[in-house]
């Protein structure tokens, strides 16, 4: 009898083991699948911090903005939702139409240089590269 | 009655003239070998919605209605359509870059789920064109799933 219960209690446990084992291989497993590393470099950080982040960011005031680009929130994405970014990014820094015109109206040091835009841009097109292969 | 008559023919006139002016609506293309749907890999659950309510805008195949030719309505059309194939063609979808193809389905899934697309404005008339909740989510998830197949 007590040692019915005993190979039961070590059979559960054992079993508890094993599932929880198997569930945490399964969450590394995607957490692997799902998160790529979108590192940003001191350089491109320094842009993004003295130029993109009063909008784009949690301190944001404007919804827009917010709801179109977190770049705090980048790293956690998807990765297809990373690649949509960074493309919306490439995009506006092609077409110029990030930092918009009124803000720069207002604040002539939001814009960015060439230089900027450069590193930028190279930095958004060659993390979509790595993303994609 | 005379103020009646005099004001209906100013704008009987106003009309007229500004029939005149060009509204620059956009051609249609017959062939379109790069289209998303030749491919065949699209469930005919979506080539369905895809068809009913996006192609008019997106892509080069548009139904044009007869008053499409009238302004101010022909105006009106004309700038939605060109932005809209500017945005996303499905007509010239396989020339796309693998980034832009992702970039554009994943904005599929974002406009759809939160109600921008498509436009009041055209569902207002196209009436048929207004997606259930269920097929904003069937859409949505497609949409995703295939910008997950093309990163493989």
């Amino acid at each position: 009898m007590k040692t019915t219960i005993l190979l039961g209690i070590l059979g559960s446990l054992a079993l508890v083991v094993f599932i929880r084992g198997s569930v945490m291989h399964r969450e590394t497993g995607t957490e692997s699948a799902r998160l790529t590393e979108v590192d940003f470099p001191a350089e491109v950080k320094a842009i993004i911090d003295q130029k993109c982040h009063g909008c784009h960011s949690v301190d944001g005031k404007s919804k827009d903005a917010k709801e179109s680009l977190m770049w705090d929130s980048i790293p956690e994405y998807p990765r297809v939702k990373q690649l949509a970014k960074l493309n919306d990014i490439i995009g506006v820094l092609d077409d110029g139409s990030m930092p918009p015109e009124k803000f720069i109206e207002m604040e002539p040091g939001a814009k960015l240089t060439k230089e900027q835009r450069r590193i930028l841009k190279s930095w958004a097109e060659q993390t979509a590269d790595e993303l994609l292969n | 009655m005379k103020v009646l008559k005099t004001a209906l023919f100013i704008l009987a006139l106003f009309l007229a003239v500004i029939q005149f002016i060009p509204d620059r609506l956009p051609e249609n293309v017959a062939d379109n070998p790069g289209d998303m749907l030749n491919s065949g890999a699209v469930p005919e659950q979506v080539v369905a919605i895809l068809k009913t309510s996006c192609y008019d805008c997106h892509s080069n195949e548009t139904h044009f209605p007869w008053y499409s030719r009238l302004a101010p309505a022909s105006w009106l059309m004309a700038k939605d359509i060109r932005e809209g194939r500017e945005n996303v063609n499905f007509s010239e979808w396989n020339g796309l870059s693998k980034r832009d193809k992702i970039g554009k389905l994943e904005s599929v899934k974002e406009e759809i789920t939160k109600g921008e697309m498509p436009l009041p404005v055209y569902t207002l008339i196209h009436r048929k064109a207004r997606l259930t909740p269920e097929q904003v989510s069937y859409l949505a998830k497609w949409a995703d799933d295939m910008a997950n197949e093309i990163l493989k």
